[in-house]
């Protein structure tokens, strides 16, 4: 698989548009509104001038195909500006989003478990009592030690 | 009972707070055995929804019935459950055409569907980093595990969210055989959702991030690893 880092692409959007061939048949944005955010990003949030940041979405205009399909995942809150409108209309591009109606897959994802067909305890970094969870946001949001997924148990 | 409570931006504490207490014939109570941190619930931490000091999180929890109200019959004491993050009544338009994420009946508050733990906005109902948990609509919410299943509780408790918003998430955006799909961000549901839309058969994916740690998970998705 293929992995990169937009931290070492001036326009990470434009590059995978590129290697692409005009860009991917879907982008799934598993990012949402608190992403890396910019200095001035992360102050218009504070101030509710701003959403979140509008780095995946801008990410996701450019790295998608013409008539693709953009879904967003990860959770959007409050209002944005400068949301480009304009590049959704003119590349024909189909947005989705929302939290996921979970109850029905449950029992064929559950299936898929007990047959062996993956394990997501993979996915697992720390497991802890309860009574840590301020330590576990701690390192959760700042990234620290790895940190991927928390495990709490009372 | 103790359960995680937000205590204003950067802030949760483990608190005293009131016991989970049955309001409704079809709730049932759950003991909570595991319970996981989001990614959604950073967005509460960093101080991004309203959320009143004291307010319980969490919507990643399973447990065993403590106690079932008299109308509950597809649960009973004793039996092994995850929770979904979605409060979902089972009986709406929305929950009987499989968009339980948009109940009409579990949210009083906005017009949305109810989450755990989300705030008043999404239902404010307690959330599931606690010892208890209170969950109504107890003949459709919970997903009762078969007796059968030894499987430990790390195997099975991302039932609850990660796993059906990343199959969602693939499904929703009609990947299909032959795609190339581009994933941002290597966080749990980005790793699943790359997983699953290998499984669906996309011939290219595509995993972007800015950690290395993350990036290093997705690349051994592609090794089988997970």
């Amino acid at each position: 698989m293929e992995t990169f880092d937009f931290t070492k692409h001036d326009d990470m959007g434009e590059y995978l548009k590129e290697i692409t061939h005009g860009g991917a048949d879907v982008v799934i944005d598993c990012v949402g509104m608190d992403g890396k955010k910019s200095p001035l990003e992360w102050i218009e949030q504070k101030l509710k001038l701003q959403g979140g940041t509008l780095g995946p979405i801008q990410m996701s205009t450019k790295a998608v195909r013409k008539f693709g399909t953009i879904q967003m995942t990860g959770v959007y809150g409050g209002n944005y500006n400068m949301f480009p409108l304009g590049a959704f209309f003119a590349r024909n591009i189909t947005l989705k989003m929302g939290q996921a109606p979970v109850i029905h897959y449950m029992p064929e994802l559950f299936r898929q478990i007990a047959d062996g067909e993956f394990d997501p305890k993979a996915i697992i970094t720390h497991r802890l009592p309860l009574g840590e969870a301020d330590h576990a946001y701690r390192i959760f949001n700042g990234r620290e030690d790895n940190c991927m997924k928390v495990i709490l148990k009372p | 009972m103790k359960a995680v409570t937000y205590q204003g931006p950067y802030k949760v504490k483990v608190t005293e707070v009131k016991d989970a207490a049955m309001e409704k014939k079809d709730d049932i109570i759950v003991r909570i055995t595991s319970t996981a941190i989001c990614g959604s619930d950073l967005h509460l931490y960093q101080g991004n929804f309203p959320l009143p000091e004291g307010y319980v999180i969490g919507h990643e929890p399973m447990g065993i019935v403590e106690e079932a109200g008299s109308e509950v019959t597809r649960v009973k004491k004793g039996d092994r459950v995850v929770i979904p993050f979605n409060v979902s009544c089972g009986e709406c338009h929305y929950c009987r055409h499989h968009m339980e994420s948009q109940c009409d009946n579990s949210n009083p508050h906005y017009d949305s569907g109810g989450y755990f733990g989300y705030s008043e906005k999404f239902g404010n109902y307690p959330g599931g980093q606690a010892e208890y948990l209170r969950v109504p609509f107890a003949n459709f919410t919970p997903f009762v595990i078969p007796p059968s299943c030894e499987l430990e509780d790390e195997s099975l408790l991302f039932l609850s969210d990660v796993l059906p918003t990343a199959y969602w998430s693939v499904d929703n955006a009609g990947v299909k055989a032959g795609d190339t799909v581009i994933v941002l961000g290597c966080g749990p549901v980005g790793l699943m959702a790359q997983k699953f839309a290998w499984m669906k058969g996309a011939k290219r994916v595509i995993g972007v991030d800015y950690l290395t740690y993350r990036l290093q998970h997705a690349k051994q998705i592609s090794g089988g690893n997970l």
